[in-house]
């Protein structure tokens, strides 16, 4: 059975990019283009392996799909994979604290996003995170 | 030294814009700081397409603005899916080529101790590009990206509501780890034995 992945980006850019690469890999794929449709696709999958997110998006931002997100998952507790612009450590410890697992700037490189992916879902023994770029 | 703030933060975002480009494969066969009036029609013949994005704090308020030829956004479109960018890829991908450009710009930024807050970017209407002509007039910066024959330009405008200092040396080594495409782990909570 292929692992589920919810895209929640606003650019349909982005989020054909992301599931290109994740089916590739093997992923099933699920789509949505913010914060409050991230939730509700969220909420009503029952095998959710993990959620890639988007920061800066209208109607709900995901520091906010966060905070509503957790509350109301099921367990056990999904990981939440910030992916956006932001680099400031301000919006990287709100993210934390609202209980996000990880952190990538975009441009993202998609070697190190899958490697990040698999080491989450502990797939594989991935390179340390922050190592060179290829 | 003995340049504004404001110049010294078009200069930052101006770096981020030409490291962006680059970062897509593209050099720009033009200089990028040629005057707004270099910008002629040659667009193969299709509308230009625009984006805007704003930034700010209490202190500052500001917009990009990118506006130019399809063909030029398109070269810049991400080639992982393999698949040929279609012409409403290539107008969300202009949107997404400002967010990305001034999410760089508020990173760089920050190290220099000015922290801004971005604004959802969006694309402008055939109206809107139209009347960009009385906007230009007021930006302090505009820049125009040539490669073979395609160009845009980019314009940027800021208001200062009060005095904001910009270091001369970032707060935080470069080495922090936050630059493009780093992956942080917050928690190893989450990895699986």
């Amino acid at each position: 059975v292929k692992r589920k992945i919810l895209i929640i980006d606003d650019s349909v850019t982005v989020r054909q990019q992301l599931a290109a690469i994740l089916s590739l890999t093997g992923y099933e794929v699920i789509e949505a283009g913010d914060g409050q449709l991230g939730l509700a696709a969220a909420v009503a999958q029952p095998n959710l392996s993990l959620v890639l997110c988007d920061v800066n998006m209208p109607n709900m931002n995901g520091i906010e799909f966060l905070e509503h997100f957790r509350p109301k998952e099921r367990t056990p507790a999904i990981p939440v994979v910030m992916l956006t612009t932001d680099g400031t450590p301000d919006a990287i410890a709100r993210a934390k604290r609202a209980g996000a697992c990880a952190w990538i700037v975009k441009p993202f490189q998609p070697d190190r996003l899958i490697a990040a992916i698999r080491r989450i879902l502990g797939e594989t023994v991935a390179q340390p995170a922050g190592a060179p770029r290829d | 030294l003995g340049r504004s703030t404001e110049e010294r933060l078009g200069e930052i975002l101006k770096g981020c814009l030409t490291d962006l480009i680059a970062d897509f494969g593209v050099t720009p066969t033009h200089r990028i700081d040629l005057p707004a009036e270099a910008l002629q029609k040659n667009d193969g013949g299709q509308a230009p397409i625009a984006a805007v994005i704003g930034f700010g704090n209490d202190d500052i308020r500001g917009t990009l603005t990118l506006v130019g030829d399809r063909r030029l956004f398109a070269r810049l479109f991400p080639r992982q899916t393999g698949m040929p960018a279609e012409p409403v890829d290539v107008v969300d991908w202009a949107r997404e080529f400002a967010n990305l450009t001034v999410g760089r710009f508020r990173n760089r930024a920050s190290a220099h101790g000015v922290n801004v807050r971005l604004s959802c970017p969006r694309s402008l209407s055939p109206d809107e590009i139209a009347s960009l002509e009385s906007r230009k007039a007021s930006a302090p910066a505009s820049w125009v990206i040539g490669f073979e024959d395609m160009r845009f330009q980019a314009w940027l405008a800021m208001d200062f509501f009060a005095p904001v200092t910009l270091l001369d040396e970032p707060q935080r080594p470069a080495d922090l780890g936050l630059d493009d495409g780093f992956v942080l782990m917050l928690s190893e909570d989450w990895l699986t034995p």
